[in-house]
């Protein structure tokens, strides 16, 4: 009997950019590490005491890896945007195809645009072990 | 593969090639629809996604397909070289101001520029005119666009093909420099190799210069995100199937492929503009630190991400550089006036530590890589690895030790850059003579270094 893996990020090898492996029981849980993994590339360390902004978002995909690329851009467009870093991340509801969740943090003083996108380069969403395994490459 | 594929390197460099993905990212090019003649790897090649970087392909007009991945988020990602007549020696004494200074006024790592907001109507003019857009400005002149590849404005720009959401990231963007290996950099021309060359580009050995590195910022990669996007939804319609979903790309003769190509060149306008920007910037601060003479002229700029209509061989081709630059030879039409008994200028950054060099490109250069050449010395340790061999303050330790004075906003993101992380500058710019792609000119060594 397989167990649902708990939810993880890990930063594979890439010479020029980063590439993410993303582990959980569940599509949602997928999403939120990688919004983790994102935060964590933006800017290292606990986020700074500043004023929040919260982002309501709803995306569709034709996959759960489409869902998974054009989540991270969203964050990303948002994050470069509004001057923002989405540090706490609540997926209430994620399928196949579809997602609906909050994303809130602080506003800084400057974009933390250190990544420019996710990418579709090796880019896999796989069921496993009970749960899902995902990796996906950003540009830096 | 529908063509085969070359590699320009040597045995060290091509171990070093193969130790990555790029030479199964480099084959995945290959199988582009409509490819032509043959892929190229330059010798600072390493993995990318999609594409490699250090990448060069050329798709028919005809039948071949135009590949936002071919030339990556950071839309004409690329290099301006400033020079002056202005003696190491006169600058050494101001050298911490200046560069202080510089780092005042041109914002880096991921600040916007606070001084230059565009409104809608003002963002579409730099979209659609580039560089030539800051004339009335009193942000360019007439000789700096003489030197700026294409005049510093792609005129198949079309700002209506760009999205809103692109806009939104760029219009307080401009005159920034961003972060990840981004730079602007202040040079001495540390030794000339070819003097008749040197002269027509206005170096002189012991002569302050100043690289610029830097490229669309968030508005390009918007684009590319936007019609990687579009594209992808559209490849069955096309009967296209790729190896790489990176790859994504539409049929020249498409409307979606005019479409991109208009975008891209729109945000690459805007990428030439942002240099051009840093450059009124940076001859603001030479002169405020070193008075009213220090003069600094543009040598050219050039881009090194970039998918460009060009005429090889008879046949119109789009020529993809992914993080590979043009190397025209003194023949060819598109070299600036200036430099045609020379060869358009080429630029080939090191690192922060190392020297960064000045070529010539060849005539030879255009049967040899559809006239390209490579465009820095290439990772060759991921960031990751870079970090665990040195902290930012060793980084910055061991540039001050060789009298480089450093700004810069992130430590992490100076450990990344460390020189020890990239391919040995030297060997990758001996192999580009070798073999025909560019001649060397001059070497510079960084005295003066403001990161992203």
């Amino acid at each position: 009997m397989a167990f649902a893996p708990s939810p993880s990020f890990e930063h594979l090898s890439h010479i020029g950019e980063a590439r993410l492996r993303l582990r959980g029981a569940s599509i949602a849980d997928i999403l939120q590490q990688a919004a983790l993994a994102l935060a964590e590339l933006l800017l290292p360390g606990p986020p700074p005491q500043r004023p929040e902004r919260v982002h309501e978002i709803a995306l569709e995909a034709d996959d759960r890896a489409a869902l998974l690329v054009d989540w991270l851009n969203e964050l990303l467009y948002l994050a470069d945007r509004d001057r923002w870093l989405p540090s706490r991340i609540e997926v209430h509801e994620a399928g196949e195809t579809h997602l609906r969740a909050t994303a809130s943090g602080p506003v800084m003083e400057c974009a933390p645009s250190q990544v420019k996108a996710a990418t579709w380069h090796g880019l896999r969403f796989d069921v496993c072990d009970g749960g899902f395994e995902a990796e996906v490459v950003l540009d830096i | 593969m529908l063509v085969p594929a070359r590699v320009y390197a040597d045995d060290a460099l091509w171990r070093e090639i193969a130790e990555d993905h790029a030479l199964d990212q480099l084959c995945n090019v290959a199988m582009l629809p409509g490819v032509e003649q043959r892929v190229y790897g330059m010798p600072d090649m390493h993995e990318g996604y999609g594409f490699p970087v250090g990448g060069v392909a050329a798709t028919r007009l005809s039948d071949g397909v135009i590949s936002p991945g071919g030339v990556g988020y950071d839309i004409n990602c690329g290099v301006r070289l400033l020079t002056s007549d202005l003696a190491r020696a006169s600058v050494t004494p101001r050298l911490e101001r200046l560069v202080h200074e510089l780092s005042r006024s041109i914002p880096s790592g991921a600040f916007a520029n606070p001084r230059l907001r565009l409104d809608a109507a003002a963002l579409d003019g730099v979209l659609r005119e580039g560089s030539r857009s800051l004339l009335s400005r009193g942000l360019a002149t007439l000789d700096d666009l003489a030197h700026t590849e294409a005049g510093g404005a792609l005129e198949e720009a079309d700002p209506g093909a760009v999205s809103a959401r692109a806009k939104e990231r760029g219009h307080d963007q401009l005159g920034t420099i961003g972060s990840g290996n981004h730079f602007v950099e202040v040079e001495v021309v540390d030794e000339v190799f070819d003097p008749a060359a040197a002269a027509a580009y206005g170096l002189a050995e012991g002569q302050v210069a100043v690289l610029i590195h830097t490229g669309s910022r968030g508005l390009g990669h918007q684009v590319c995100t936007d019609y990687v996007r579009l594209m992808l939804g559209l490849l069955p319609e096309w009967n296209i199937q790729l190896p790489d979903r990176q790859l994504a790309c539409a049929p020249l003769s498409a409307p979606e492929g005019q479409r991109y190509l208009a975008a891209m060149c729109a945000a690459a306008n805007f990428a030439f503009a942002n240099r051009q920007v840093i450059t009124a910037e940076v001859r603001d601060a030479f002169r405020s630190v070193l008075g009213s003479a220090a003069s600094l002229r543009v040598c050219y700029d050039v881009a090194h991400n970039m998918a460009k209509m060009e005429r090889h061989g008879g046949s119109e081709l789009c020529v993809h550089r992914k993080g590979a630059t043009r190397a025209f030879g003194p023949g060819h039409p598109e070299t600036p006036a200036a430099y045609r008994t020379i060869g358009q200028p080429v630029f080939i950054p090191g690192s922060m530590g190392t020297g960064s060099w000045v070529l010539a490109g060849t005539d030879e250069a255009l049967a040899l890589s559809f006239g390209s050449a490579c465009h820095g010395a290439g990772r060759a340790m991921s960031r990751t690895a870079a970090r665990a061999t040195a902290s930012g303050a060793q980084v910055r330790h061991a540039l001050e030790e060789q009298g480089i004075v450093v700004r810069c906003p992130s430590a992490r993101g100076l450990a990344e850059e460390a020189p020890h992380a990239y391919k040995d500058v030297e060997r990758v710019v001996a192999v580009v003579h070798e073999a025909g792609l560019a001649r060397k000119v001059a070497r510079l060594r960084p005295v003066g270094v403001i990161k992203g």
